[in-house]
């Protein structure tokens, strides 16, 4: 960023991706980008990146994990109200 | 690929009825329940800077809280905050440092789709663990802003702030030559 005003879209750019803007302020701030050739890339590597890490895969829960979290939770529940689990 | 459970279609009425179901004996629901989340969790508690084993026992722990209030987490307007503020709470009993080891970025030469998850996945762990923890839970978990404004008892613009410099961070140590 080159200049103050830059900087400080480069600080709205979240703000902007989070849907946090008046309309008002969201105008002014696609005005810029339309200007902006700089803060349109900013903006477009913010994306691409969120993008990215919403393809990051879940993974399977360890089988020793579950066995135990199962055994924990079939012990808990058939404990009586108030006694030992 | 399996994508985050939000867009795999889990959602929200899916924690409250996993939830609801558990608490009347369901065990594959507690099952399916546990699934849902464990990867956001291992993520979250990695961003603290907990090893693979100290992962594991806070993991369970949180479960095992979850089951012993199964009431609460089904009162909850949101289990899924639940469930994270309590693991979060579990990080902070493992009786380890609770210093982050940030690994270098590497950039793969060999720009496959697995290559670069992984390279994405050591540019989260090499950022400090606020930032990390929102960046977890919003743009992997696909919590609402709010949802994690709950979880990390912060404020939007903090939240927003934490979010910001966590994407900047993982973005410039992706394109660093």
């Amino acid at each position: 960023m080159s200049s103050p005003d830059h900087r400080a879209v480069a600080e709205l750019v979240t703000e902007y991706l989070e849907d946090a803007m008046s309309p008002q302020d969201r105008a002014v701030f696609e005005g810029h980008l339309d200007g902006c050739s700089e803060c349109r890339r900013e903006l477009e590597t913010m994306r691409r990146t969120i993008a990215l890490l919403g393809t990051l895969r879940e993974e399977d829960v360890p089988e020793a994990t579950m066995e135990y979290l199962l055994g924990v939770y079939r012990e808990i529940l058939r404990a009586p109200e108030g006694g030992p689990a | 690929m399996t994508e985050n459970i939000e867009a795999a279609g889990y959602g929200l009425a899916d924690d409250r009825s996993l939830a609801a179901r558990a608490k009347n004996g369901d065990g594959e629901a507690f099952a399916k329940l546990v699934r849902a989340h464990h990867g956001c969790m291992r993520r979250v508690a990695q961003s603290c800077g907990l090893g693979p084993a100290d992962v594991e026992t806070a993991i369970r722990n949180t479960w095992v809280a979850a089951v012993s209030r199964l009431d609460e987490v089904t009162a909850s307007a949101v289990p899924r905050v639940w469930v994270l503020k309590t693991l979060l709470t579990q990080i902070d009993l493992v009786p380890t440092a609770d210093v982050r080891h940030p690994p270098s970025v590497e950039l793969p030469s060999d720009e496959g789709e697995e290559t670069i998850l992984a390279s994405v996945e050591r540019a989260i762990e090499a950022i400090p663990r606020r930032e990390a923890l929102v960046l977890e839970m919003r743009d992997i978990a696909g919590l609402t802003s709010a949802q994690v404004q709950g979880v990390m008892g912060v404020g939007a613009a903090e939240q927003r702030e934490l979010l910001g410099r966590a994407r900047r961070r993982v973005a410039q140590a992706l394109n660093q030559p």
